[in-house]
């Protein structure tokens, strides 16, 4: 009994090595994001200079004040919040609808519409904007929350995967409610809806993220400074300020919203997306 | 419960969307330091109000802070004008042709836009080659030629007896040199190099003493630093300045310049970085780059953000002295009326007066009222107003930045920017993989060639009356 | 599952479905499937449909500001096929791909069974590694090219350790793989987790049974968790292809596609034809290859995991 348990565990020498493993690739992930916030705080000259600094000679907050005077970030934050928000609970509706769809209800042209969704994952999104762009300038959502949020609702991933997800969860409470005299709306809503939590929380994520990090499509369909999201007014920086510790400024302050949004999220966060994950 | 908070966030997010989608973001940006003005708020949505008339003022081009106060003064000045501001820029690497591009799909869509700001050498010819853009004078008559007389670069938009864009700002190139670094080498700070010799010398120099520092930086994919180097060492690339018709790469003094660039990246004198943007100022005050060929107003933001190191300006080095007096490129940028502008004569107007005396004090701060801080001023680079570029001479720091040798139009075709892409092409093979000068020469005439001849042929009138 | 009785798309045949119905009936039936799906279909149809089918008509045009398209045919493909540019460019990207679905499957996969045994600040480590994942292309972009910068950290960093300092961006070769290293990088913490939920979901008396065999954790791990994720692994497989080949946003921000095309990407050229040179009905073409790459990739992928799970 006494041999089983120690080769149940791993030697000590693995165990230190994992260890090891594990805390390099954490230092190299965190590295970048230690080195901003450093960086935004150094002067120009120090920044560059042949022997690194590590640490800050002369810790200085005026690179802030300056990006609040360049930039009006929490404007372009709050456009971000918009469209990002608006965009993921619009997405995952849709999806989540079309998803049970696909995995539950049988319908005409069923197996060629799948195959035409799965066809839309492939499709890079910056051969469709000068259409796009064309057509919503014919429909005067330029420059418009609509103009930006629209074309992000569209999701083929969120379809693949809550068809997925739908499918892997049991039938027949479907079938019972159907002899109960339940409608096929009712029964999406009531039953399989709420069981798609894990699900949900997953391509919540993905979409937000996916549309936090757009940067080409909300800066052609929205000219206007006032609409700029938060990786627009990115680049509007890099044009704007001839130092890179203002742009490291801007930086760390359009990731910090995003890191403590993730800390306090955390546990639903990743469970989420293990548990979507996992379905597959 | 589940389903109801669903239901109420299906419902909420419909009515952002729908209210979102009825109107565009109103002008609530103000500017910092900007006196209290609460700027003529109409929404575009709404704009029935009388005889207000809208313009569309999209900015390609940069200097956003300074252009955004010209627009509300301008507002304030002509109550009668509503203008509506929309800019964008560019995404990564050196150039703006995305920028441009931006203002491009507005066009190609027929979105309404009555002023654009541009770059000023290859764009203006690019919208008038593709029909996109209005041709001045016949809008706003004999005041648009007079203007003209009266700015620099003014050669770069007046093609064929028409005026297609009138200069807004003005870029001349230089020799930017850390001074406090030449003096820590050895070197003269009042004496920079001003032949090729003495390039290469000092060179040389600040090489031995600083092995990590590149002598001189210049961007490597691009040809409008490397012109300059080649007119003033008595040659060109071309028969004439405007509409060219023939491409004269293959000659040994274009040779000879190809070579001496070849030199600097062989002897590890040259960036190895590609220059953008934002990285000129950081690589000049970490001490990464000794000197610079570009921008001479480039001196205003070193000083500004490192006022510890004495920064100067020259000309670039010629080959030799004593030939014809030095001249430089000067870019920088340009307004015009694209075709699908819907009020041309009040776009003119509004272009008149940016490029006006008085818009030119305001927007580089020798008439305070604006309250722009340096930072801004120095991001429009030089003003292109020749009496403006005189007031400002008087003040020292000013003096160096706007560069006192004249500048010269290159090669002005609707072919430009494509001969610009290949020539640029082919100057970072030479410089990054030390491809043969000659051997690329030969075969960049015949596309340079080749272009030329598809602008002649596509724009027969236009080349009838040069 | 009781998925017993499906459909090729795993839908179940109820009693109801077997009923040998008319036509018309067939779309009574399928109506309130039609209404949940309309929201997705129109939009669908409105975003992504009609541009890309716009797109694909447009690549056998010859299309340019002001200027009504003119038809080519096929004389769009035949000068991409012969185009070294689009080579360099298909090349960059298959090379990118390769390496990337490489290190996004291996690593995390290391990684995940590493934090299911248990080491000390476990918590830490997936903060840490999840630090990247939930931050933007852009900024992740901006930050590693200030990095590598000729006189960043990075050859900082080398010079102290006593090496010469390195061209990085100025290398092709050293570019690409700075550039396939940031894409490992950022996606380490998400594939990891996505591992480790399904390691929880291993019994543990398969261990146990191994380990009364005589096989040390370590030989357990490979023997017994390794193969119980293939179908975790086929999935980041799939994902990972697919935004691979989509490769745009880093070296576009990073490099513009140099030093010397090395690092530009197909999407990369797509973009500079249709947004830099104006030429829509070209960069078109370059879209629909693209698409009907990846659909012949997404086939092929699919077979090949029809063949393994046999």
């Amino acid at each position: 009994m006494g041999d089983v348990l120690d080769i149940r565990s791993l030697r000590s020498v693995d165990r230190l090595l994992l260890f090891l493993l594990l805390l390099v690739l954490a230092v190299v992930a965190v590295f970048p994001f230690y080195w901003m916030v450093i960086g935004s705080l150094m002067a120009p000259a120090d920044l560059f200079a042949t022997v690194p600094k590590l640490w800050p000679p002369d810790p200085d907050l005026s690179t802030y004040r300056r990006i609040f005077e360049i930039v009006p970030l929490a404007r372009y934050f709050a456009n971000s919040l918009v469209v990002s928000v608006t965009t993921t609970v619009v997405a995952v509706i849709v999806a989540s609808a079309a998803g049970y769809c696909f995995a539950r209800l049988t319908f005409f042209g069923k197996g060629i519409l799948f195959a035409l969704i799965l066809a839309a994952l492939m499709v890079p999104s910056q051969s469709t904007i000068v259409p796009l762009f064309v057509m919503f300038a014919n429909w005067n959502l330029l420059n418009s929350y609509a103009g930006i949020i629209l074309p992000g609702v569209v999701s083929a991933f969120g379809v693949f995967m809550m068809t997925q997800f739908f499918r892997s969860l049991p039938p027949d409470m479907r079938e019972a409610a159907i002899v109960d005299g339940a409608s096929e709306y009712r029964i999406f809503a009531r039953i399989y809806l709420p069981l798609a939590r894990p699900a949900v929380a997953t391509l919540s994520l993905f979409v937000f993220m996916g549309t936090w990090d757009q940067l080409l499509w909300p800066m052609i369909v929205a000219p206007n400074p006032d609409m700029r999201t938060l990786q627009v007014g990115l680049a509007f920086i890099r044009q704007q300020a001839p130092v890179q510790n203002q742009v490291m400024a801007a930086i760390v302050l359009s990731v910090i919203p995003v890191v403590i949004a993730f800390l306090l999220a955390q546990k639903q966060f990743i469970a989420g997306i293990a548990a979507g994950a996992v379905k597959e | 419960m589940f389903s109801t908070r669903v239901i109420r966030l299906v419902a909420a997010s419909t009515a952002v969307i729908l209210l979102a989608g009825c109107g565009s973001g109103s002008t609530s940006y103000t500017p910092a330091g900007q006196p209290g003005q609460t700027p003529a708020a109409a929404t575009s949505g709404g704009a029935a109000s009388g005889a207000k008339v809208h313009l569309v003022y999209f900015n390609a081009r940069g200097a956003e802070v300074a252009e955004r106060k010209l627009v509300e003064r301008y507002m304030r000045d002509h109550p009668d004008v509503e203008i509506e501001y929309l800019s964008t820029t560019t995404l990564s690497g050196p150039s703006d042709t995305d920028a441009i591009a931006n203002l491009i799909f507005n066009i190609q869509a027929n979105r309404v836009v009555d002023v654009a700001k541009i770059e000023v050498s290859r764009t203006p010819l690019d919208l008038m080659a593709a029909n996109a853009s209005k041709e001045l004078t016949a809008i706003g008559g004999d005041q648009v030629k007079t203007r003209t007389q009266s700015l620099l670069n003014a050669d770069y938009v007046t093609v064929n007896n028409g005026v297609w864009a009138l200069p807004y700002e003005y870029d001349p190139f230089g020799y930017v040199y850390n001074a406090s670094l030449f003096k820590d080498a050895g070197l003269d700070p009042d004496k920079p190099p001003q032949t090729w010799a003495e390039l290469r010398a000092t060179n040389t120099t600040l090489k031995s003493k600083n092995p990590n520092v590149w002598p001189i930086c210049q961007p490597i994919k691009n040809l409008a630093k490397t012109l300059p180097i080649i007119w003033n060492a008595g040659g060109d690339i071309w028969d004439r300045d405007v509409l060219p018709t023939k491409a004269l790469l293959v000659n040994p003094i274009v040779s000879d310049t190809y070579k001496f660039i070849s030199e600097w990246s062989q002897n590890q004198w040259m960036n190895t970085d590609e220059l953008t943007g934002d990285n000129i100022t950081q690589l000049m005050i970490s001490r990464k780059c000794a000197a610079l060929n570009g921008s001479s107003n480039a001196v205003l933001g070193l000083q500004n953000n490192d006022p510890k190191t004495d920064w100067r300006v020259a000309p670039f080095p010629s080959k030799h002295t004593g030939g014809q007096p030095p001249v430089t490129f000067g870019g920088g940028s340009a307004l015009g009326v694209p075709s699908t502008a819907a009020h041309p004569k009040e776009a003119v107007d509004f272009m008149l007066w940016l490029t006006s005396d008085d818009a030119q004090r305001l927007k580089w701060g020798v008439n305070k009222d604006l309250g722009l801080s340096d930072d801004d001023i120095f991001a429009s680079a030089n003003p292109v107003s020749k009496a403006v570029s005189e007031d400002l001479k008087k003040e020292a720091r000013w003096k160096q930045a706007i560069l006192t040798i004249p500048s010269r139009a290159a090669g002005i075709s609707p072919a430009y920017s494509k001969i610009y892409d290949v020539l640029a092409s082919m100057q970072e093979r030479i410089i990054r993989s030390n491809a043969n000068v000659d051997e690329e020469l030969t075969t960049v005439q015949k596309q340079a060639q080749d272009l030329l001849d598809q602008s002649i042929a596509s724009y027969p009138s236009l080349y009838k009356g040069a | 599952m009781h998925d017993a009785q499906t459909t090729a798309i795993g839908v179940p045949i109820g009693r109801a479905a077997q009923r040998r119905g008319t036509f018309g009936d067939t779309l009574r039936r399928s109506q309130p499937a039609y209404v949940l799906l309309s929201p997705y279909l129109i939009l669908f149809v409105v975003i992504l449909a009609y541009p890309l089918l716009a797109s694909i008509y447009l690549s056998f045009f010859d299309a340019t500001l002001n200027r009504a398209p003119t038809f080519v045919g096929a004389g769009n493909f035949v000068t991409l096929f012969t185009d070294p540019e689009f080579h360099t460019a298909l090349r960059n990207t298959v090379f990118f791909a390769v390496f990337a679905v490489l290190g996004e499957t291996v690593l995390p996969l290391v990684m995940a069974l590493a934090m299911n045994e248990r080491l000390p600040f476990r918590l830490l480590f997936r903060t840490a590694f999840f630090l990247p994942v939930v931050t933007s292309w852009v900024v992740v972009s901006l930050i590693w090219s200030m990095l590598f910068a000729q006189q960043g950290f990075a050859n900082s960093l080398v010079q102290a350790l006593g090496f010469s300092p390195q061209p990085f961006f100025s290398n092709g070769g050293q570019a690409m793989w700075i550039i396939i290293a940031v894409s490992i990088w950022k996606n380490l913490g998400y594939y990891m987790v996505i591992y480790l939920a399904a390691l929880q979901g291993v019994p543990q008396d398969l261990y146990e049974a191994a380990a009364v065999d005589g096989a040390t954790r370590l030989r357990q791990l490979w023997h017994i968790a390794v193969p119980a994720l293939r179908p975790v692994i086929y999935f980041v497989v799939t994902i990972s292809i697919i935004t691979s080949m989509q490769l745009f946003t880093q070296p576009f921000i990073m490099t513009n596609g140099g030093p010397l095309n090395a690092t530009i990407s197909v999407v990369q050229l797509l973009y500079r034809h249709a947004f830099v040179q104006l030429e829509f009905g070209y960069g078109s073409a370059i879209a629909t290859f693209l698409l009907v790459l990846l659909v012949v990739l997404a086939l092929v992928n699919k077979r090949v995991h029809d063949l393994i799970v046999q």
